[in-house]
C-alpha cells in the first residue's frame, strides 16, 4: 500500500489523499455524532433504570408509609370527588357566599389512597363572609385543605382563586 | 455546424495544445491502461565501472556524515582534473571508518538520453558501489565481471572503505585468453603474485593462473554473476545480490552512493519527506476510518442492548408510576396531617403591622411553600414602605422578608414583598 501510494505522481497523491481525508472526516464526524446521540440515550436509559430500580426497591417501604399516613384518618370522614364538591358548595351556601364557581374534580389515585383536587373561584366577596367560609372549611382539615390560594382586592370586594383538595381512603 | 464562439471565450493557444495532446495520448490507451494501479518496480541504474575513477580518502574517525561530504568535495577538487560541478560523484563511508571511498566520472561520458533515463530511478551508482556494503567479514578482493569490463574491489579491512578499486575494459571482442589475461593483470595490480596456490573462493575461478598475496592474507571472491538489485526486498532497505554475496543499504546510505547532481538529490530528498508526510496523513485517515468503523460497530451492538433496556424501562413504567404516585400522595397526606396552608392568617398578621396608608392589592400562596405569602401592595405615602419594612424585620414569626421591585405611578408607590413565616408562627392562632 505504501509503495503504491508513494509511486503515484504528486497530483494523484494529493487527489487520493484529499478524497480519503474527506471520506474519513465525514465518516468520523457521522460516527461521532451517532455515538454521542447513542451515549445520550444510553445515559438517559441508565438513569431511568436506576431511578426505577430504586423506586421498585422502595415499594414495600412506600406502602408501609402510606399505611402509616392513613392510620390516623377515619375513612368515613374522607371525601371522594362527589362529596368534596358537595361539601364545599354546602359550606359556601351556609356562609352566604355568592359568586362561587366550582370546577371539575381531578383525582390522583394509589392503592390505598386518593387525592381529589378542585379549582374554585369566588367573585366579589365581602371579607367577613370570606373569612367565615375559610374558618368553616378549616374545620374539615385534614380531610379537606387548600393547595393554592390567591386573592385580589378591588373596591373592597375580594376575588379569590384557590385549589381545594380532599383525601379519600379506600374503605 | 456549431456556432462560432467569440474570441474571448476561446482557450489560450498553449492550453488548447495541451488539451489536444492529452486527448490524443489518452484516446490511444485502453481503460485499464489509463487507470494504472500497479506499483512500478523500483529502478536502480548501475553504471559501467570503467567510467569512474576511485580513490580512498582519509577521514577522521570522529567525523560526522556532513563533515565527510564536505571533505570529499574538497578532496575531489584536489584530485580531479575537472571541477566537482562537471562530475557525477558519490562516496562510500562507514561510521567510524578511517577512509572513505570516493568515485567520480566526467559528466560528458554519459549521453543526454542516458541522463534523462535516470530521472525515475531510485539511485544511480557505479556497479561496484552496489557491493561496497557487503556483509562479508574476511578481507577480500572482489572480482566483478561484466560484459565489457572487470573490476577488482580490494579490502584489507572489511570495517573500512576499500583501499583500492581497479576497473579495466575488456577488448571489443573478448576471448577466453583475453579475459584470463585481464584477470591476471588486475590481480597483479591488486597486489597478488602468480604461481602460488589461491585461497578458497566462491563462484567461478578462471584457472589460467594461481596467485598468492605478497602481504596480509586476502581472499579472492569471484562471483559468477554481476551484481543486481533485489526487487523483492521488504521495507525501505535496498539490497543488492551478487551470487552468494549481498549488500544492503538504507535510503540515506544509497543517497550518498548516488552519483547524480547533489542539488537534484536534495530536491528528491525534500520530495521524499513531503511524500512521507502525505503518507502519514493518509495513515491518519485510515486510523480515523478504523475508529469510525469501531464506533459504528459499538453503536450497532449498543443499540441492540439499548433496545432491551428500553423495553425493560417501558415494562417497569406502570409499576413505578404507581409507587411514585403512592409516595407523592403519602407525602402530601403526611404534610397535611401536620400542617396546612393558612393564607388568611398570614394576611391578617401582615395587615396588623402595616401602616394605614398601605393597601394590599393581591396576595397568593402556592404549595409546597405553605408558609410563604407573596403580597402586592400600594401606598400614597412612600415613607410608609420603610416603616412597614422596619415593622416586619422585628417580628419573631417572620423567617424571611424579601422586598421586590417597587414603582411609582400617578403618585402611588407599588411594591411587592415575599414573606416567609416560621412554622410555629400560627400556634397562638390555633
Amino acid at each position: 500500500m505504501k509503495a503504491f501510494f508513494l509511486s503515484r505522481v504528486l497530483r494523484e497523491k494529493i487527489l487520493l489523499l484529499g478524497l480519503i481525508l474527506f471520506g474519513a472526516g465525514a465518516w468520523l464526524l457521522s460516527a461521532t455524532h451517532s455515538t454521542t446521540r447513542f451515549w445520550q440515550r444510553f445515559s438517559e436509559t441508565s438513569a431511568s433504570l436506576k431511578w426505577q430500580s430504586e423506586l421498585l426497591a422502595q415499594q414495600g417501604q412506600v406502602e408501609a408509609e402510606a399505611m402509616a399516613a392513613i392510620k390516623y384518618l377515619d375513612p368515613a370522614k374522607t371525601f371522594d370527588n362527589l362529596r368534596l364538591q358537595a361539601e364545599v358548595d354546602a359550606i359556601a351556601r351556609r356562609t352566604g357566599l355568592t359568586g362561587v364557581a366550582l370546577e371539575r374534580v381531578q383525582t390522583e389515585r394509589s392503592k390505598q389512597i386518593s387525592i381529589n383536587s378542585m379549582p374554585m373561584t369566588i367573585r366579589n366577596a365581602d371579607w367577613p363572609k370570606l373569612k367565615e367560609f375559610y374558618i368553616e372549611l378549616a374545620k374539615s382539615a385534614p380531610y379537606i385543605g387548600i393547595d393554592q390560594f390567591s386573592i385580589r382586592v378591588a373596591n373592597f370586594k375580594h376575588n379569590v382563586s384557590m385549589r381545594i383538595s380532599s383525601i379519600e381512603v379506600a374503605k | 455546424m456549431p456556432p462560432k464562439l467569440p474570441k474571448k471565450f476561446k482557450l489560450p493557444e498553449s492550453v488548447h495544445k495541451l488539451v489536444l495532446q492529452l486527448r490524443e495520448r489518452y484516446s490511444r490507451l485502453k481503460l485499464g491502461e489509463r487507470i494504472n494501479v500497479s506499483v512500478p518496480a523500483r529502478k536502480i541504474v548501475l553504471l559501467p565501472d570503467t567510467h569512474f575513477f576511485c580513490r580512498a580518502v582519509p577521514i577522521s574517525e570522529t567525523d560526522k556524515p556532513a563533515e565527510v561530504a564536505a571533505q570529499i568535495e574538497l578532496a575531489l577538487e584536489g584530485m580531479s582534473p575537472f571541477p566537482p560541478a562537471q562530475m557525477y560523484h558519490g562516496h562510500f563511508w562507514k561510521v567510524g571508518a578511517k577512509h572513505a571511498c570516493v568515485f567520480a566520472a566526467y559528466r560528458k561520458r554519459f549521453t543526454a538520453e542516458q541522463v534523462e533515463s535516470w530521472s525515475d530511478a531510485e539511485a544511480v551508482l557505479p556497479t561496484f558501489a552496489s557491493m561496497l556494503g557487503t556483509s562479508a567479514k574476511q578481507p577480500m578482493t572482489l572480482l566483478l565481471w561484466s560484459e565489457k569490463s572487470l573490476t577488482a574491489v580490494n579490502w584489507s579491512n572489511m570495517n573500512d572503505a576499500p583501499e583500492s578499486i581497479i576497473a579495466r575494459d575488456l577488448p571489443t571482442e573478448p576471448t577466453e585468453a583475453s579475459r584470463a589475461a585481464l584477470r591476471n593483470a588486475v590481480l597483479q595490480e591488486s597486489g597478488f603474485v602468480p604461481d602460488v596456490p589461491v585461497f578458497a573462493s566462491t563462484g567461478t575461478v578462471i584457472p589460467d593462473a594461481v596467485f598468492h598475496q605478497s602481504g596480509e592474507s586476502r581472499t579472492i571472491v569471484e562471483p559468477a554473476t554481476a551484481p543486481n538489485f533485489e526487487q523483492t526486498a521488504k521495507g525501505d532497505a535496498f539490497t543488492f545480490r551478487c551470487a552468494t554475496l549481498s549488500a544492503a543499504f538504507t535510503r540515506e546510505e544509497l543517497d550518498v552512493l548516488d552519483v547524480r547532481d547533489k542539488e537534484e538529490l536534495a530536491t528528491r530528498r525534500r520530495a521524499r519527506a513531503r511524500d512521507l508526510l502525505l503518507w502519514r496523513v493518509l495513515l491518519g485517515c485510515f486510523a480515523a476510518m478504523a475508529l469510525a468503523a469501531t464506533l459504528n460497530i459499538v453503536v450497532i451492538g449498543g443499540t441492540i442492548w439499548q433496545k432491551a433496556r428500553t423495553t425493560r424501562v417501558d415494562r417497569q413504567e406502570p409499576y413505578v408510576a404507581k409507587i411514585q404516585t403512592a409516595k407523592t400522595l403519602t407525602l402530601r397526606i403526611d404534610e397535611r396531617s401536620t400542617k396546612r396552608m393558612r393564607p388568611l392568617e398570614m394576611i391578617s398578621m401582615l395587615d396588623s403591622k402595616k401602616p394605614s396608608s398601605i393597601t394590599f392589592i393581591n396576595a397568593s400562596v402556592t404549595s409546597p411553600n405553605l408558609y410563604t405569602l407573596e403580597v402586592t401592595a400600594q401606598t400614597a405615602n412612600s415613607s410608609d414602605i420603610s416603616e412597614f419594612r422596619s415593622a416586619l424585620s422585628g417580628m419573631p414569626w417572620c423567617e424571611n422578608v424579601d422586598w421586590k421591585e417597587s414603582s411609582l405611578v400617578n403618585g402611588l408607590s407599588n411594591f411587592r414583598v415575599i414573606v416567609t413565616f416560621k412554622a410555629n408562627a400560627f400556634k397562638t392562632e390555633q
